[in-house]
């Protein structure tokens, strides 16, 4: 604590509260304005029409499936390849450089790739199945596979990132620890459920709460290889608000789906922060 | 030993598999980048071909490419400038003052890092239009801020934690005033933070599609825009020159990402995880 009083902190701080003020504050009321402000009056009815609107809660639904689907996948595989990565030695450095790649990949290329590599028709991955007397999918493009198939790659896209973590909380367990309890007789699953586990909650918690935000807010993939599509199958409210202020022009409408997607942001990250502010 | 045969095996088949698995699309790529036109369509897919370097010649000639090229770098290069700009003396402010707010402040900032773009964008617009920033280098610019903000405030703020208290204290025995000590003496020792958290942040901008695709379009087309409209037709894909283009568009990236992997983890878990 070493600028107490003064005006200098409160100066240095005044560009990024304009800053946010212009660029995050002012939408935010606008778009507030836009989903309750009705005919000069309070009214929920922008709200209700949008609820009402048909497959509102299939997107709601494709939503929560998406989102929580996709950070709970991404965590269990980043999880199993750093744990894995704990049994190797040589190796340990290709593997942690190799695995973490998709990360820097840009979605769109990503998205754009898996969707060359996936084509029903002449993609390589129905050629390969053929091979293995399959007859293969049509992934994105087919309604019952669209959202598994956009899970998918967001999935490939964000494990690296929570592998990435998990993979640094391992490497950063005191080694004198696991020592004793091996020392004691402890088993290897053991000593992944009673030691390093409990020793991992603050990086594990990290993990999962920025692979959750990036998962809430995907944007890239569905776009580029779905548009949400076919029909409603892998549409999200994301996409589906981008659709009705792009496509539909229906600026309330997208509104008051923002108003969702602010509320459930809100709500979600004052305890990461506060998690955060702990864990540093 | 510390496992057992088995379970080693076991471990190495499994980070075998996923390397399989997170190289796969990747050299697919690679694959149809270097084939010719009547190899790329061929079905089943062709693994064994004439390579040939005419996709990559031909992205790097179009205009369009580079022009894309052009337009990341500059958006990237001004957000990144902007947001150390506004970002980093907060940084400072967050780690060493016991100003009042400013936890709740630096809260409001992570929460950019979840909260969807289509949230502000449409009012956004609005504002665009009457400054006529719309489609221009400063609009995507201040765009681009929202994305790169949180990074840059919360894993400086972990960076400065880091260094020693005890230097800026004596300096300020010696009489440096407060704005000689940032710029003196946290700054310069900051700067290992400093070149990663622009790098990653950097990144950030250079893979957004969602404000590139609605705040510019026909002057100003980043790599993520140019990608995903200018490959893809109604009737034909390029999938040779896509390939080509994908590679060109986040291979320097992902070298980058290899280089600073010491500090990776801290920035993605803002700072957070060490």
């Amino acid at each position: 604590m070493l600028i107490r009083h003064g005006r200098f902190a409160p100066l240095l701080t005044l560009p990024i509260v304009i800053a946010l003020l212009a660029l995050l504050a002012y939408p935010l009321i606008v778009t507030l304005g836009q989903a309750f402000w009705v005919d000069g009056g309070l009214s929920l009815a922008v709200v209700r029409e949008t609820l009402s609107t048909a497959g509102f809660w299939q997107v709601l639904s494709n939503t929560v499936i998406f989102t929580v689907g996709s950070t709970l996948i991404s965590m269990l595989l980043g999880f199993s390849f750093a744990y894995a990565l704990e049994f190797v030695e040589g190796t340990r450095r290709f593997f942690a450089s190799v695995l973490i790649i998709p990360l820097a990949m840009m979605p769109v290329v990503s998205a754009l790739t898996f969707g060359m590599m996936l084509d029903p028709a002449l993609g390589v991955v129905n050629a390969v199945a053929d091979l293995a007397a399959w007859s293969g999918s049509g992934w994105h493009t087919e309604t019952p596979t669209a959202l598994a198939t956009v899970m998918m790659v967001d999935v490939w896209q964000w494990t690296p990132f929570c592998f990435a973590i998990i993979h640094a909380g391992f490497r950063s367990l005191p080694a004198d620890v696991s020592e004793a309890a091996r020392i004691d007789g402890a088993t290897a699953r053991q000593e992944l459920f009673s030691i390093s586990l409990p020793m991992m909650g603050s990086v594990l918690l990290v993990a999962f709460v920025f692979r959750f935000m990036e998962a809430f807010k995907a944007f890239d993939v569905i776009y580029v290889m779905t548009q949400g599509g076919p029909g409603r199958a892998s549409e999200t409210l994301v996409i589906r608000a981008y659709k009705e202020a792009f496509l539909f022009f229906k600026p309330e409408t997208a509104a008051s789906i923002g108003v969702l997607l602010l509320v459930t942001t809100l709500i979600a990250a004052r305890p990461i922060g506060r998690a955060l502010t702990k864990s540093t | 030993m510390r496992h057992s045969l088995l379970a080693r095996t076991l471990a190495l088949l499994w980070l075998i598999i996923g390397t399989v698995i997170t190289l796969a699309p990747i050299l697919w790529m690679l694959l149809q980048a270097l084939k010719r036109p009547i190899d790329q369509i061929a079905f089943p897919p062709r693994f064994v071909f004439t390579p040939t370097l005419d996709n990559f010649t031909a992205v790097l000639s179009a205009p369009g490419f580079r022009a894309a090229m052009q337009d990341s770098l500059i958006v990237g290069v001004g957000s990144v400038g902007l947001g150390l700009l506004l970002g980093v003396p907060f940084a400072y402010v967050l780690s060493r003052s016991s100003m009042r707010g400013r936890f709740e402040l630096a809260e409001f900032i992570l929460s950019t890092k979840m909260l969807p773009a289509i949230v502000v964008v449409v009012p956004l617009l609005q504002v665009y239009q009457n400054l006529n920033l719309l489609d221009s280098y400063t609009g995507l610019i201040l765009g681009h801020l929202l994305v790169v903000l949180a990074l840059i405030v919360w894993v400086m703020r972990s960076f400065i934690d880091a260094l020693p208290v005890e230097v800026e204290e004596a300096a300020y025995v010696d009489g440096a005033s407060r704005l000689r000590v940032l710029t003196h003496i946290v700054l310069p020792s900051a700067v290992p933070g400093l070149v990663t958290v622009s790098a990653l942040a950097f990144i950030l901008s250079w893979n957004e599609l969602f404000f590139a695709l609605t705040l510019t379009g026909t002057n100003i087309r980043t790599l993520p825009t140019y990608m995903a409209t200018e490959y893809v037709g109604f009737l034909a894909v390029d999938w040779g020159r896509l390939s080509a283009a994908g590679l060109l568009a986040t291979v320097p990236v992902v070298l980058l990402v290899l280089v600073l992997q010491r500090y990776l983890v801290r920035g993605l878990s803002m700072g957070a995880v060490k």
